[in-house]
């Protein structure tokens, strides 16, 4: 029966031609934009995917402070991961206009040079130049390029994987290929470069790798930042000053520690000699005081008194004698002698408390030394804790962290999914008023479905036979869509920005299989699904109820309008009637009204970024140190600046904990003093969609650790993803000293040495970024702005069409009966302005509200706030030209009802 | 009986607005023969058909044709029976309007594995020249037998015709008379004709008149006319 009622599905076709030519031309329209838009993303994605095979790509890189040793070197390619130098030097231009060149060997093995033009540099007279910046300053093959005085040929113009974003820092905001751009000479030319004396900075040590044997990043660089080196070997003098009054205090601590031992030693030595002859001493001083009692004993032994004197007896005695009648002529004496031994005596205990003194000191001095060596132990073991050693390892990156790699593919990423999401949408939409008509066609042709019925057709039968028409529609449709888009005709205009922005070799526009299968099975598949929905019920109705075309009029009894007007009564009750159709019309418009509110959002989202951050960017400057002064200058702002990483609906984003003052004049930010109620950015809290009051963590990568925050506050701040804080809180928190900034913001344009930034900021800087943002996306947004406004235009013709050939039938009667053109628009068609105008009050923020909570999901790997405020005037214009159009479209349409003569319109009735 | 409807009851609405259409019809109809349901509007002929067909529910009674107990069916059973059974005429052709002649024939004809041989039927029904035709090109009788062909074509046990020339002229409905008698002669198929003229009740086996729901008479036609006698038209 299919293969019957098959040839009824191409007479239909050829009947309604203009009508299925019109909506096939919005479906094949719909693809080619799908995937010209999808496909030049693909392109360039997997054009950049392919390079990155081909040319070698790293898995990451790192950098040094001195060059790796060979042995270094050994190990790390017997742990499975191989190693090439991408040393460079960082060279300004004589003209100022020329920017910094970054000058690079010639590499070898991995982040190979593709050549877009010329050949790789042969002789050491010859360099390759980066695509973009020769593109900006206009540099051919053949040309001269001079560089500190050497004079170069132009061997040829390339790309590398690396710098596929030619940003000059990773931190960067923008890619400016003015001022910033690679070149490549040979090792020779190299080495004569880095001899003449003419470098303008220290020799960058850059490592890029590639892991094997499963290896993975961190086991690497657990290995490096175990490599210490001895601060004396770095090359750099701003390091050295840096190092001396930071991690160089451990030399200082270790040196005084060592000197407080030695002296402690050398004091114990001499104590320990001077108690050594306390003995001796004490001994010589009782020998005196006895032999002094002796020499008593004799004296008075002369003059025949015998006495026997001691120590502890000779007062005493001496005092008996005196005392001794006769002897009162020697009493003088006897008390001189007494007095000689006490003064003996005194001296001898003297000696005595002086040794014992002595002894004692030297227990002192033997304790003290014990404790200095327990402090030096301690002080050694503190050092070893807190790693004052200076690790070798100066910043470690892995490719995915890496925003000069795959800067195309994430930039495309976000077209891609518009575009698919886009197309699905204008699908679903084009096979809604595909089912629409087919409806229509159910209704007409009522009675002969049910006559089918009646002789045992089913509903599968009719079903299947009713999809037929969209699946064709839709399929013919996708085909010759994709077709014509994999031409590639319109592509270079969406991929030309790209290739004005990154620094990629053109690639030849391809449509992916997965496209082909998007487009020729996505609309036929979606057309069943809608048509089946919408189609099965208007089939499942009985055969006799079909057969005598039976309308339900249940909703007319729920109103009374007898207290109206007739003409008013009768409009109200023909909008009832037709209920389901105007229901139709504002659901055609709502879809439409999605794809174009994706341009909308896309739109406002990068109007928004720029305006937010030229108004939310107060500084002129921002100053990245690598290696700070030890007080920040007076004219700047001193801050610290931490990042850590937070995921976002799979994409990990840097987030950055910044330190600042109270009265930091920059942002408007009051931290509290804790370290974990926090003030977060706008951007932030719309990306990560938090709240005052909710908790959230961040991961510090490097250590290894995370940090739990609670929103205190949202601050307005659009340009990055910042928690704020306390600045002497968060140095406490980080470990940092009480002084400690990385980062200073200024109003102008301050002197800091060069050798001493990571990267300079300028208020410019951000702003053009943010530009640069809406510029690569402009395309995308002209081509879904006017595409989706197209295929409004044709629903809401389309399905106004259906609303008034519904009516046409009934018009015809009551022109029969004698009513006006202007009595049938009021009572037939004023109806469907309100239909329209309720509708669009209706859908209009209706879908932006819910394009507002998908556009999220679609550009989930953009690191921005998701600003997509609307001004109010835009829902007033849009509302306008909603009506204008109907205006238009209904005036079209009703001049093509007068062609219908009643007797006619009748007559096809009957 | 092929045809055995008994106490068959039907009405529709509720409250205000309930219409019993069937108060406990009973008629018979044996396998080949040819009966018309006669009655004025409202009296139940086209209910009855409709019953009969498997085209509305039944309240109560039975009705069963070639023993097949069709009260009650579901939906896909119903579905089957007429698909296996019955043939429908109306009085408006209905048509599928962009397919030929021999299509819209042929759209029923996929509905049985035993159709009757195509160029036959449309030369036994006049269509052969107009087998290429489109609808609109064709007269009233023309897409009435054009109706009648794709009706018959998957040679149904029992054709059932809803005023079957209640839309033609007078001589284009002998025509479409003459036909049917050919065809049950031809095919030994059962019919059962509604309709409002009074003449075709001389041609058929079995007469029955409905009177506000109601068996009013039923009787065997004892003297029949061939279609081609009939008059008043």
């Amino acid at each position: 029966m299919q293969k019957v009622l098959r040839k009824r599905v191409f007479r239909s076709l050829k009947k309604h031609l203009i009508r299925y030519a019109m909506l096939g031309m919005m479906i094949g329209l719909g693809i080619f934009l799908v995937v010209t838009i999808v496909g030049s993303g693909e392109t360039l994605v997997r054009g950049t995917e392919g390079m990155a095979k081909e040319t070698n790509l790293e898995d990451g890189e790192f950098e040094v402070f001195v060059s790796l040793s060979k042995s270094e070197k050994e190990h790390i390619a017997k742990m499975g991961i191989y190693l090439e130098e991408q040393f460079y030097f960082d060279q300004q231009m004589e003209k100022e206009e020329q920017g910094t060149v970054r000058i690079f060997k010639v590499r070898k093995s991995l982040n190979k040079l593709h050549m877009t033009e010329g050949a790789e540099p042969r002789e050491k007279n010859e360099l390759a130049i980066e695509k973009r910046y020769a593109e900006e300053h206009d540099i051919r093959v053949g040309d001269d390029f001079v560089i500190a005085g050497v004079n170069y040929r132009i061997s040829g113009i390339c790309v590398v994987s690396d710098y596929d974003g030619p940003f000059k820092e990773v931190s960067d905001t923008s890619c400016n290929s003015k001022l910033f751009g690679l070149v490549f000479i040979t090792d020779e030319a190299y080495e004569e470069f880095r001899a003449s004396g003419k470098t303008q900075k220290s020799e960058t040590y850059l490592y890029s790798y590639k892991l094997c044997n499963g290896k993975t990043d961190k086991e690497l660089k657990d290995y490096l930042k175990d490599l210490k080196i001895d601060a004396s070997e770095v090359d750099d003098e701003l390091f050295a000053e840096y190092w001396d009054r930071t991690g160089g205090v451990e030399d200082k601590l270790r040196d005084a520690v060592s000197d407080l031992r030695e002296a402690t030693d050398e004091v114990a030595d001499a104590i320990d000699e001077l108690s050594d002859n306390n003995e001796d001493i004490n001994e010589a001083t009782g020998r005196i005081f006895d032999s002094y009692l002796e020499v008593t004993e004799k004296t008075f032994a002369g003059y025949g008194i015998n006495i026997s004197l001691s120590a502890d007896n000779y007062e005493a005695e001496l005092d008996k004698l005196a005392e001794t009648p006769g002897f009162e002529m020697l009493k003088g004496s006897i008390e001189e002698v007494k007095d000689q031994l006490n003064d003996l005596r005194e001296y001898k205990d003297g000696l005595k408390e002086y040794t014992d003194a002595i002894d004692e000191l030297r227990d002192g001095t033997a304790e003290m030394s014990d404790g200095v060596e327990e402090l030096d132990d301690s002080v050694n073991d503190a050092l070893e804790e807190f790693d004052f050693e200076l690790s070798n390892l100066t910043s470690f990156l892995k490719a995915s962290d890496n925003q000069r790699i795959f800067a195309t593919k994430n930039d495309k990423m976000v077209d891609i999914e518009v575009g698919v999401i886009a197309g699905a949408i204008i699908f679903v939409l084009l096979a809604y008023v595909i089912s629409v008509f087919v409806v229509h066609s159910i209704e007409s042709e009522s009675s002969i479905i049910g006559t089918l019925y009646s002789m045992g057709v089913t509903k599968n039968d009719l079903l299947l036979h009713y999809i037929s028409l969209p699946v064709v529609v839709t399929f013919i449709s996708g085909l010759i869509g994709v077709l014509v888009a994999s031409t590639g005709i319109m592509a270079p205009m969406i991929a030309e920005s790209s290739y004005q922005y990154f620094s990629i070799a053109k690639f030849k526009f391809s449509v992916p299989e997965y496209l082909w299968i998007y487009s020729l099975v996505c609309p036929p598949v979606i057309a069943v699904i809608v048509n089946v929905l919408v189609i099965s019920s208007k089939l499942d109705r009985t055969a006799l109820s079909l057969i005598r075309n039976e309308v339900k009029q249940k909703t007319n009894k729920k109103f009374k309008l007898k207290s109206m007007s007739f003409i008013t009564t009768f409009r109200i009750r023909q909008m009832l009637r037709e209920l389901r159709s105007g229901i139709a019309v504002v659901l055609g418009m709502f879809l439409s009204l999605m794809v174009f509110m994706i341009g909308v959002d896309c739109y406002v989202l990068c109007t928004n970024i720029a305006d937010d951050y030229a108004n939310d960017t107060k500084f002129e400057y921002m100053y990245t140190l690598k290696y700070p002064e030890e007080e920040a200058p007076a004219d700047a702002e001193a801050a610290f600046a931490y990042t850590c990483k937070k995921e976002a609906l799979g994409f990990n984003f840097d987030v950055t904990i910044l330190g600042i003052d109270d009265a930091n004049p920059f942002f408007n930010v009051k931290p509290a003093n804790s370290k974990t109620d926090v003030i977060i950015s706008s951007a932030m809290a719309e990306k990560y969609g938090l709240k005052k009051g909710d908790e959230f963590v961040v991961t510090d990568e490097d250590k290894e650790t995370k940090y739990a925050f609670s929103v205190n506050d949202i601050t307005r701040y659009s340009s990055g993803f910042f928690i704020f804080m306390d600045i002497d809180v968060m140095r406490e928190m980080m470990g940092e000293n009480k002084d400690y900034y990385n980062v200073l913001f200024t109003d102008k344009a301050i002197d800091i040495d060069p050798g001493r930034l990571y990267s300079t900021t300028s208020r410019a800087d951000v702003v053009k970024g943010s530009e640069v943002f809406a510029s690569l996306m402009m395309p995308m947004i002209y081509t879904l702005s006017i595409s989706s406004a197209i295929i409004f235009c044709v629903v809401l013709y389309l399905m106004m069409k259906v609303m008034i050939d519904r009516s046409a039938q009934n018009i015809s009667l009551i022109k029969v009966f004698g009513y006006r053109r202007s009595e049938i628009r009021k009572l037939y068609l004023d109806g469907n302005f309100y239909i329209i105008a309720l509708g669009a009050l209706i859908v209009l923020p209706l879908s932006k509200k819910l394009m507002d909570m998908m556009f999220p999901f679609m550009i989930s790997n953009v690191a921005c706030g998701m600003n997509v405020e609307t001004p109010f005037i835009f829902f007033v214009a849009a509302f306008a030209v909603i009506l204008a159009l109907y205006f238009v479209i209904n005036t079209i349409l009703v001049r093509r009802l007068d062609k219908f003569t009643p007797a006619e319109i009748l007559k096809n009735r009957e | 009986m092929y045809v055995e409807v008994e106490n068959l009851k039907k009405s529709y609405g509720e409250g205000g607005s309930y219409v019993e259409v069937l108060k406990g019809v009973s008629v018979g109809v044996e396998r080949g023969e040819m009966c018309v349901i006669q009655g004025t509007s409202g009296s139940g002929k086209s209910t009855l058909l409709n019953c009969i067909g498997g085209l509305d529910d039944i309240d109560s009674g039975s009705c069963k044709i070639d023993g097949l107990e069709i009260a009650g069916l579901k939906k896909d059973k119903l579905s089957d029976y007429r698909r296996d059974t019955l043939g429908f005429v109306f009085q408006f052709y209905n048509l599928v309007p962009n397919l030929t002649v021999r299509e819209n024939i042929e759209v029923c004809r996929y509905l049985t594995k035993d159709p009757l041989d195509m160029d036959e039927l449309l030369e036994t029904l006049g269509l052969k020249e107009h087998a290429e035709k489109f609808p609109s090109q064709l007269s009233g009788g023309q897409q009435q037998r054009t109706a009648i062909a794709r009706a018959l074509i998957k040679n149904p046990k029992l054709l059932l015709c809803d005023e079957p020339t209640g839309a033609l002229d007078s001589k284009t409905s002998r025509d479409i008379l003459i036909l049917l008698e050919k065809i049950n002669e031809k095919y030994g198929t059962t019919m059962l004709i509604v309709t409002h003229n009074n003449s075709i009740k001389n041609m058929v086996h079995r007469v029955i008149f409905l009177k506000d729901g109601e068996i009013a008479k039923q009787y065997m036609n004892e003297e029949r006319v061939a279609a081609r006698e009939l008059e008043d038209l």
